[in-house]
């Protein structure tokens, strides 16, 4: 495959060079008739630059010779004398190391140069190789020198720059800026209000340069107009002075609000109201009031559990006058088993779990023990900045209880490989596979950091501070690692360690037997003058009428076949059949014996068992309604089956039974195969099936290597006297782990490895990177570097925390793009509310319960969500947080919801509820459940019809209607409706009838007994619920 | 998907949401939300685009070129010798030149040649444009699936269907407004294929499984079973009543008015949605226009859902990959050409008659094409009469809403390997789609984690020449 990728990537890049020289081409001389005279500086020095400059520059000049000027070009270099000929293309050097007239042909990477390119050249050359670059005074170059250059390095070529510039633009050279971008021309030199470099730099339009900073000076500004009148000075030997984008930070990264340390300290009476009032105050903000205590009771419980609040809970919060009744609540519900799920799940969101085990996909990873770790890890209130390291090195921390290792922790630190991603071909794609590396990169930037770092893959950020060379010194921690089958009870990091190991041992030795059995049979058979084919001779008589007998078997069912298409008219059909059968008789009138090989055989068990679109005999005997046939089949299929084990073993065992004493070498290694295979409890080839026994894929030391560094392994194993097709699964696994940096890719691509980049962190945040002393991995120390106090990084972990813990009790974050703090995202309204919470949570040692209780217990989570007319003035779309919003319920509550209404209790975790619940995956479904396919930041709250039908009609509706729960509370089946509403509202929408309430029940009763003209107060009750249920109040938090 | 997010508490979105759940009033209301919310995002059609609607019909598995619309003489002469250049790498190895089990002939004034298993399509070639050149990136199906379905192969992304409803809204307000047919399950790569990815959810495909044949049951949770219809009238009644109040104290809640609507919507679909399911009761000589089997009955489907107005309507083969004839292409092609022949020359009839064929797009194709060259069995023996997955050229057709009938456009090489006359990719065949739907591929974007996303991503060309 990687060749075909190859293939398939250079036809594309030479289709993308052949249209963008021919457009440039285009450009420059717009009319072939009437010819201007070839301009060396707008037409002939971007060739140069393109094609030959990156070996013949004044820096680097290979062999001497410089062409980034007309002088030097003339004079040549060391090989070859002088480069042109004026006058003279066919005489001129040049021409002739292009067209491959003389040695070296040229370039020397890369595809030739095309024809239109070499006619330019060898126009040019014939006009008399002109010179029309300007020269320019040595003031003026200095000028350039001193007020220029410096800003073109510092604020333009992180994008304006190299092969990929933005908008096609160069300003890394006056021809680059002569001959423009997308948008035309740069710069006319001598009119700088004429020039469009100058307006983006005003910020005069649309185009406002740079983009994502601070605008230059205007001494800056002042220095390019002063430039562009000048006529753009340059120096004459250095026509480029850059060939890469160049990565630089910004003032206005360092000042992005994210970007920035956490405050040291808070005022003493620091507080959420506090600060939201300040802003409520300056916006005349009137904020609403405490919500009442019922719905404030339903909000809260929903919030932090999933559940609705029970009839008892009710009560009590109802009648406590003391003045802490709430935080009482507060305290009970951090404390119940079911915050660990909810709240859990809320982390989930951001894991993928799940994703994998599905074929191809990725390691089978135990996600519900996983999920169950993830909520013991809430409801001990762990702290964050342990349970995000966890993620990354969980495997080389000791386990949280103080002890040497902890099996979920190593499973956790598994989650970056969690993903769709495929690895389908793991065998050819010992390309360490990068895109599950890619996978981790973006698991580690959006859900631990809430920033993009899967963005540098490919280039340079081009928002945020982040280099490609950043990502793959982060790649590197990441790519030195991998997974590996554990016990899961396991006590010790080494026996850990050691149960990889000898996993990986096995593989070795498996592969190592399976090429030495491999060679020795072949040394057998070609011994003994093809053994094999003489043995699978001899067993043609045997086959031969085993064979005929099939064909016979089919003959018969063939004939059933036409009979039926007849009978039913389809003549097509018809024809076909008889056509076919004709075939076949022909073959067993004439039927000779013919040699068989393995692969005979299996078709064989494709004729009778089906393959593909093709139907198999069995099957089209059934359909026949040959019933009797079928025995017979079987009977056959056996026999070809076990006909397959003996051909199988005869090549395996170079022509010979095992048993026979000329194996007895290989019958040996054979049994010791048996023996590995027994041992081998999962399978690292297809990794997506679930380990056999108690063991657990987890997080291991030393990944896979790249394929091109395979090859001295490949080596070893032939000497050893095994031989690896180049697809075979067992190759990548035989090198030992790789445990080192990262290759950049160029353009983030596989097939283009480039150097090798330190594992480090990225350059922003600050860390001198030659302190590192790496162990293993080194993964322990990024997660150390993560989490490191008063860092950015470990500031950018808690604003993440903070502000998704805000989204989940108010629905909304305070930053409401939050996988994606970064410049990119949404600025805040209320940064100062983040940093103040982020401040706070670290300040207590990053307990997301204090966090929790901290937000519930402020007057802004208590307040009533409807909407006054000073917020609807104000704030409408509420930014500020002078109310609550209304919310729908996510998934899992309202699958809790249900499954309580109809069972009268809370679950052990969603398990057990779903066990309760009919049709629990479609409600997942149809209430948006989260998907494995991303990390999700939000969920979605659709509104569909198929939710109303669901709850309308289903029977999973009815069950909770008739369920002996919800019946309970009508108080028996001659209790009037209206005497027991007070139960029902209890109970479904936690709170008391109102008045009008009651005399619509009334009603309600009054119709329905006029409609069936009965009175059934059992079934009144079971459709009033059923009209609760399908209502909106149920499905929102007030 | 931020400030897209239905539910924020903008009141002036109200109706914008309404539509947005698919239950509103088209592009013009779309507009609105554009327009009142400052939210680059789609606004409606760009210009007025011929098609309205599209019927994606998916032949799973992977349709053989060299079998159905792009003829081979020099295939058939070279039958049985190794080609006389390398076999492209595809999937598996693959060996000799087979030529085609099947005989073309010409068809209609346009004499576009077409095998002899599509003897009922032949008679529309005249409504077809061939594109001869298509080509994918890589010979496996999931990927290729992901590719033609959602133009990126590795990446969660939103599919067509998706991209067109959320762009274009729903012409009905009791239907879902994309729509994925399949008889017996699901196809490789399953509802992924129809997913909304980063799009809101509302914009996903809803799968059907057309094996089942009572439209009561097609539909989940179609009918009540506690309640007589009047009883169930006056219940709904009551509901709303109820909903009504609780939405008179909290006016400002869009979401609330748009569950509200959704509940109509469901209380009507009881009735109207199982009614365009129901194929019975087309008359006699549509069904028999049509024929048997799912597929037949699935293509009679789609066009009542596209009278109905629905936007997109996809019609897969069959569940897993039923046109992926490895081990032998006569039988294999000819069986499941044989189940959506009549069906697919039927749909095309039966549109233009009913004035809907202008501005409904048919594309018929599958994730890639087959190999010209023989699969060679795996293990390494002797060979089958099958071809493998063809990535590097491919052929579909596509009728209707723009297209120009009876073009052929691009070719491939001799064998019909490689396409190498005016190339079309997967994403020039987007952009071609989008543009005959009203929108310039370059800007329906949507912006997401900080990024606009387009279909096309940074690809794609519109085909002109085979647009009327």
């Amino acid at each position: 495959m990687n060749h075909l990728l190859l293939t398939l990537l250079m036809g594309f890049s030479f289709v993308l060079f052949s249209t963008s020289v021919d457009a440039q081409e285009a450009n420059a001389r717009p009319d072939t008739t009437v010819r201007k005279p070839v301009s060396f500086e707008l037409e002939v020095l971007p060739l140069l630059e393109k094609r030959c400059n990156r070996c013949h520059e004044p820096g680097e000049s290979q062999s001497g010779l410089d062409l980034t000027r007309v002088d030097t070009i003339q004079r040549g270099g060391d090989e070859l004398g002088a480069g042109i000929v004026p006058g003279d293309p066919d005489s001129s050097p040049l021409i002739q190391v292009v067209t491959g007239k003389a040695e070296p042909a040229m370039p020397s990477e890369g595809d030739p140069l095309s024809k239109t390119e070499i006619d330019l050249l060898r126009r040019w050359i014939q006009e008399g190789a002109k010179d029309d670059s300007q020269k320019f005074s040595r003031e003026d170059v200095y000028f350039f020198e001193r007020e220029i250059r410096p800003v073109l390095f510092a604020r333009c070529f992180k994008c304006h720059a190299g092969n990929e510039a933005e908008s096609g633009l160069r300003l890394t050279s006056r021809h680059g800026l002569l001959i423009g971008g997308s948008r035309g021309a740069a710069a006319l030199p001598g009119k700088p209000d004429a020039s469009l470099l100058l307006k983006a730099i005003r910020h005069d339009g649309d185009l406002r340069m740079p983009r994502g900073g601070d605008p230059l000076s205007a001494t800056q500004v002042a220095a390019f107009t002063e430039w562009i009148k000048r006529g753009l000075p340059w120096p004459r030997d250095q026509a480029v002075i850059a060939r890469e984008k160049l990565f630089t930070i910004s003032d206005a990264d360092r000042n992005h609000w994210a970007f920035k340390p956490l405050p040291e300290m808070l005022p003493a009476d620091w507080s959420i109201d506090r600060t939201l009032q300040k802003r409520h105050r300056s916006a005349g903000l009137e904020p609403t009031s405490e919500a009442d205590r019922h719905r404030l009771l339903r909000r809260v419980t929903y919030d932090l559990i999933g559940y609705p609040p029970t009839s008892d809970e009710i009560a009590d919060f109802v009648n406590d006058e003391s003045s802490d009744a709430f935080a009482k609540v507060v305290n009970r519900l951090l404390a119940s088993a079911q915050f660990g799920w909810r709240w859990g799940r809320h982390w989930l969101d951001y894991t993928r779990n799940g994703a994998n085990g599905l074929p191809n996909r990725g390691p089978a990873f135990d996600s519900q023990r996983y999920a169950a770790w993830v909520t013991k890890c809430f409801n001990e209130d762990r702290p964050w900045d342990w349970f995000a390291k966890v993620h990354l090195a969980g495997d080389r921390m000791p386990a949280f209880d103080g002890t040497d290792f902890s099996i979920d922790q190593a499973l956790a630190a598994t989650v970056p490989l969690n993903g769709p991603r495929t690895f389908q071909e793991m065998s050819t794609d010992t390309f360490v596979l990068m895109d599950k590396l890619d996978e981790s990169i973006e698991f580690m930037g959006r859900s631990l950091m809430g920033i993009s770092l899967e963005c540098a893959r490919c280039h340079d950020h081009k928002f945020d501070p982040i280099s490609q060379n950043d990502y793959y010194s982060l790649l590197g921690f990441f790519q030195s690692s991998s997974f590996g089958p554990v016990p899961a009870d396991v006590k010790s990091r080494a026996e850990a360690d050691a149960a990889v190991s000898k996993h990986r041992k096995l593989l070795r030795q498996q592969a190592t037997l399976s090429g030495m059995i491999r060679r020795a049979s072949i040394k057998l058979n070609v011994g003994g003058g093809g053994l094999t084919r003489k043995w699978e001779a001899a067993r043609q008589a045997v086959l031969a009428p085993e064979e005929k007998r099939l064909l016979e078997l089919e003959l018969e069912i063939l004939e059933a076949e036409l009979k039926q298409a007849k009978r039913s008219g389809m003549k097509r059909l018809v024809s076909d059949l008889t056509e076919t059968l004709g075939e076949r008789r022909a073959v067993l009138q004439n039927f000779k014996p013919r040699h068989f090989y393995v692969v005979s055989i299996k078709e064989l068990g494709y004729f009778i068992h089906g393959h593909k679109t093709e139907l198999g005999l069995i099957k089209r005997a059934t359909e026949a309604g040959l019933t009797e046939l079928v025995p017979k089949i079987q009977e056959q299929d056996q026999f070809w089956l076990d006909e397959m084990s003996r051909f199988r073993e005869r090549q395996r065992f170079g022509g010979y039974a095992k048993s026979d004493p000329e194996a007895a070498e290989l019958a040996k290694w054979d049994d010791q195969l048996k023996e590995i295979a027994a041992e081998l409890t999962a399978n690292s080839i297809q990794p997506w099936n679930k380990p056999a026994g108690n063991e657990l894929f987890v997080r291991c030391e030393g990944g896979l290597r790249r394929a091109e560094e395979l090859t001295p392994f490949d080596e070893q194993a032939k000497a050893a006297g095994i031989q690896f097709n180049s697809n075979n699964p067992l190759r990548g696994l035989f090198a030992p782990p790789y445990i080192g940096d990262a290759r950049l890719l160029e353009r983030g691509d596989i097939l283009y490895p480039k150097q090798l980049v330190p594992r480090g962190f990225p350059q922003f945040f600050g860390d001198t990177q030659s302190e590192l002393k790496l162990e293993g991995s080194g993964r322990l120390q990024l997660a150390n570097w993560l989490t490191r106090p008063e860092s950015v990084q470990s500031a950018l972990v808690a604003r993440s925390v903070v502000n998704r813990v805000w989204q989940h009790l108010f629905g909304e974050g305070i930053c409401r793009t939050p996988k994606e703090l970064g410049r990119l995202g949404e600025s805040p309204e209320l940064p100062e509310l983040i940093d103040g919470l982020a401040t706070k949570f670290v300040q207590n040692e990053w307990s997301v319960k204090s966090l929790i209780r901290e937000i519930v217990l402020s007057d802004a989570y208590r307040r009533s969500s409807v909407q006054t007319p000073s917020t609807a003035e104000h704030d409408p779309r509420n930014r500020l947080f002078a109310r609550q919003n209304v919310r729908r319920l996510e998934s899992e509550a309202i699958m809790n919801t249900m499954a309580w209404l109809r069972h009268g209790q809370r679950f052990a975790d969603p398990q057990s509820r779903d066990a309760k619940l009919m049709a629990a995956p479609l409600f997942h479904q149809q209430f948006d459940g989260p998907t494995k396919d991303d990390l999700i930041d939000r969920r979605v709250a659709s509104v569909s019809a198929s939710q109303a039908l669901l709850l309308m009609n289903s029977t999973s509706t009815a069950s909770v209607l008739t369920s002996t729960h919800i019946r309970r509370l009508s108080g028996g089946d001659k209790v009037s409706l209206p005497e027991s509403l007070n139960g029902i509202y209890q109970v479904v929408l936690q709170r008391p009838p109102s008045g009008k309430e009651l005399t619509f029940a009334e009603t309600f009763v009054e119709r329905r007994r006029k409609q069936t003209g009965t009175a059934n107060p059992a079934e009144e009750f079971r459709e009033f619920v059923s009209l609760l249920l399908c209502g909106n109040e149920i499905i929102y938090i007030e | 998907m931020n400030t897209q997010q239905p539910g924020s508490q903008n009141p002036c979105s109200r109706r914008a949401f309404l539509n947005r759940s698919g239950m509103g009033f088209g592009s013009l209301a779309l507009a609105d939300l554009i327009s009142n919310s400052g939210v680059a995002a789609a606004s409606g059609r760009h210009f007025a685009g011929k098609a309205k609607h599209v019927i994606h019909v998916f032949l799973n598995g992977g349709m053989s070129q060299v079998d159905t619309l792009d003829p081979k003489p020099e295939l058939t002469k070279r039958g049985g010798q190794m080609l006389p250049f390398e076999n492209l790498q595809t999937e598996r190895r693959t060996g000799v030149a087979l030529p085609s089990p099947f005989r073309f002939k010409r068809h209609g004034e346009s004499g576009i040649p077409i095998s002899e298993i599509f003897p009922h399509l032949s008679k529309c070639a005249d409504d077809l444009a061939v594109i001869r050149s298509m080509h994918a990136e890589l010979p496996n199906h999931e990927m290729s699936l992901m590719l033609m379905n959602s133009g990126d192969q590795r990446l969660v992304r939103p599919s067509f269907g998706s991209w067109l409803t959320w762009g274009m809204g729903s012409e009905n307000q009791n239907l879902p407004g994309f729509i994925a047919l399949c008889p017996g399950g699901y196809p490789v790569g399953g509802a992924g294929n129809w997913r909304s990815a980063f799009l809101p959810g509302v914009y996903q495909g809803t799968h059907i499984d057309t094996s089942q044949t009572d439209p009561k049951k097609l539909i989940a949770n179609a009918r009540n079973n506690r309640l007589t219809p009047i009883e169930q009238k006056s219940q709904f009644g009551l509901l709303q009543a109820l909903n009504a109040k609780h939405l008179a104290d909290r006016p400002d809640e869009a979401a609330l008015e748009a569950r509200i609507r959704s509940f109509e919507l469901a209380y009507r679909m009881q009735v109207e949605a199982t009614d365009a399911f129901d194929v019975e009761q087309e008359p006699d000589h549509i069904l028999k226009m049509y024929g048997d089997g799912p597929q037949n009955r699935q293509l009679l489907l789609a066009r009542r859902l596209v009278e109905r107005g629905v936007r997109f309507v996809q019609t897969w083969h069959g569940k897993m990959q039923p046109w992926d004839s490895h081990s032998n292409i006569k039988d294999g092609h000819r069986n499941v050409a044989r189940q959506c022949d009549q069906g697919l020359a039927a749909l095309i009839t039966d549109l233009k008659q009913r004035g809907l064929l202008d501005e409904t797009l048919i594309l018929c194709t599958g994730e890639f094409g087959r190999t010209p060259s023989v699969e060679m069995s795996q293990s390494g023996g002797g060979s089958v009469q099958g071809r493998d997955h063809n990535h590097w050229g491919f052929s579909l057709w596509m009728a209707g809403g723009g297209i120009k009938g009876g073009t052929i456009y691009g070719a491939t090489d001799e064998f019909g390997f490689r396409a190498v006359e005016n190339p079309v990719s997967v994403h020039d065949l987007h952009a071609t789609m989008l543009h005959l739907l009203g929108f310039n591929h370059e800007q329906l974007t949507y912006r997401y984690a900080g990024r606009d996303f387009r279909l096309t991503d940074v690809h794609g060309q519109v085909v002109n020449e085979i647009l009327n």
